[in-house]
């Protein structure tokens, strides 16, 4: 009658506060629970009455990670309820926005937070210590995301330039130019990143997941797109609602994410490679099947590859838009608001992130919904957890610890934002 | 010996943005070209470059305690490194970890000095600063020219030491 149980108490190198416990009788894994702590932090109500022209800045203050993402969410889908859309130069800026928030985000994780696990360092400071040229290229990487954000949105954090329609101010001609020459050093950067990934151990785990991601016509995916999956779903972000569902559970401030009717999927930097392979550009490809990654990919360990790969594509992303900036007009477009619903769903670092708003004439929002990438991918993550259950019940606890908090990892969770993370608990019961 | 003042934090999180208001503090009192360097920073690892160069740094943070807020703390560095301290962090991510790193990669530790000012943990959006915490921005900003001083001191106590001693060695 051996019972055990593996618990986390706290993890670590994840924004938020979680903790996990898996329950095991007689060897066998019997069920694992992904606890969410952080308080709830209540966005959505305290959306409620506010001016549409607020939402931006209220939700990029969500993430210090991913501020980008909580911008360009609301903007789309406030945009989407005016009925009014953003081309031309505009539309670029927006993206070479994201690209730094792609840069600087999945820099922070591959360098500082996840190459740790792989490496056999308990943390990014005493990886820092015997790999500092690693280290120093990862933090230079970062910079140069974050010198797009300061240029782009105003600051590095919490960007405030960022409005309905477009932008408060645009960037001139000469002063995109001047971030060329660090982007040529980071694209040579982004590429020995992708090699020094590939060279890592990865533990030995392929499920069946479902991935989705945005899908566009032309490009590798930010703003626009249908939303995907590799199990059939096909369907425009308006359509979001018809065909996800969140569900409560009692040991999560978080809800769960499910797609109707069929249950957990997987969002993220994996899911669009998966999807996306083609969007790519050459070089990024190149890389990608250099580097032994080629779709599908279905071990969730070898993110930090695709995290390489999506740095070196952003980088050059962000080159030709620099390459080709003219600057527009005006800095932003004027909108009217009206009685309508808009949605919008946009690629955050982590995944697809989904807002959907009611507004009044006057343009108050009555309603608000905000749908993070880490609580859609939750009980994915408690999947991996339980198909790598057995091995954890033979190994040490320390060890055991160490793998299931590397496997979280894989996400690159930010539970700041699901709270809507990670203290692991094994029952052996 | 070039010196410089962070001040760390969010704005719109309430109690975290005191590094900010402590620096803008330091801003209005600051004499014409006699100032030390001032420099705002909401993303904790963008210090790391900062301190590899400094020669004497001050971090002015927000530390959660659970004590009543609006309290000044004055610690080198490591010291506050090894005490793990609870500052307010992006993505797990602290200055403490951004100077730990910075030293792993070479930076000097001898002239980095904290000062803290204690705050209940920041949970809402919120902009501006609670009175106890408000009220101890004049405080803090006193600590930092203290500090300041204090090292320069040191640094001029080391620097005729090193010329006295070459003397002697003459």
């Amino acid at each position: 009658m051996a019972r055990k149980t593996i618990r986390v108490d706290y993890l670590s190198r994840v924004e938020g506060e979680g903790a996990l416990t898996i329950r095991v009788r007689r060897g066998k894994v019997t069920g694992v629970e992904l606890r969410i702590f952080e308080p709830p932090r209540f966005f959505e109500a305290l959306l409620r009455g506010r001016s549409w022209l607020e939402a931006p800045d209220i939700t990029a203050r969500i993430c210090g990670i991913c501020p980008v993402a909580y911008q360009m969410s609301s903007c789309h889908a406030l945009e989407s309820a005016a009925g009014a859309r953003v081309e031309g130069p505009l539309r670029d800026l927006r993206r070479l926005l994201y690209c730094g928030e792609w840069i600087e985000s999945h820099a922070l994780h591959v360098f500082l937070l996840h190459a740790p696990d792989f490496l056999g360092y308990q943390d990014g400071v005493s990886m820092a210590k015997d790999h500092p040229e690693m280290v120093r290229l990862g933090l230079r990487l970062k910079k140069a995301g974050n010198a797009i954000l300061r240029l782009i949105g105003g600051r590095e954090v919490h960007p405030v330039n960022v409005r309905l329609g477009g932008f408060y101010r645009v960037p001139s001609k000469s002063e995109l130019a001047a971030l060329i020459p660090e982007l040529e050093w980071a694209l040579a950067a982004a590429r020995d990143t992708v090699r020094w990934t590939a060279t890592f151990p990865f533990p030995d785990l392929e499920r069946d997941y479902e991935f989705v991601a945005m899908r566009h016509p032309r490009e590798y995916p930010f703003n626009e797109g249908r939303i995907v999956s590799t199990k059939g779903l096909d369907l425009e972000p308006r359509d979001y609602d018809e065909h996800f569902e969140e569900v409560q559970v009692e040991r999560s401030n978080a809800l769960h994410s499910r797609v109707k009717g069929r249950g957990e999927y997987l969002l993220g930097p994996i899911a669009r490679f998966n999807l996306n392979f083609d969007r790519l550009t050459d070089t990024a490809r190149k890389a990608a099947l250099a580097a032994g990654l080629r779709p599908p990919c279905r071990n969730m360990f070898r993110s930090i590859i695709v995290r390489a790969v999506e740095i070196l594509w952003a980088v050059e992303e962000a080159l030709r838009i620099v390459r080709s900036y003219e600057p527009p007009p005006a800095p932003h477009v004027d909108l009217s608001p009206r009685a309508a619903t808009g949605r919008a769903a946009t690629e955050a670092p982590r995944g697809i992130l989904y807002h959907r708003y009611r507004l009044d004439a006057e343009g108050l929002i009555e309603d608000a919904k905000i749908v993070p990438p880490t609580s859609q991918n939750q009980l994915s993550i408690e999947s991996d957890l339980m198909e790598l259950g057995p091995k954890l019940v033979e190994m040490p606890h320390a060890e055991a610890v160490w793998t299931a908090e590397q496997a979280i990892r894989n996400y690159d969770p930010c539970i700041s934002c699901a709270t809507h993370f990670l203290a692991l608990e094994v029952v052996r019961e | 010996v070039r010196a410089q003042v962070f001040g760390i934090g969010q704005a719109a999180a309430g109690d975290d943005g005191v590094g900010i208001e402590v620096l803008r503090e330091l801003r209005r009192r600051a004499p014409e070209g006699g100032a030390p360097e001032l420099v705002e920073l909401a993303d904790p690892m963008s210090l790391v470059p900062h301190l590899e160069e400094a020669g004497l740094a001050v971090l002015v943070d927000a530390v959660v305690s659970p004590g009543p807020p609006g309290r000044v703390l004055r610690l080198r560095a490591e010291e506050a490194a090894a005490a793990h301290l609870a500052l307010v962090s992006t993505h797990g991510i602290t200055v403490l970890d951004a100077f730990e790193v910075a030293r792993a990669l070479g930076a000097s530790a001898r002239r980095v000095v904290l000062v803290g000012i204690t705050i209940e943990p920041p949970s809402r959006y919120h902009v501006g600063l609670s009175r106890e915490v408000l009220d101890a921005v004049p405080r803090a900003a006193d600590e930092v020219l203290s500090v300041l001083r204090e090292l320069s001191g040191e640094e001029r106590g080391e620097e005729s030491g090193q010329q006295g001693g070459e003397e002697s060695a003459r």
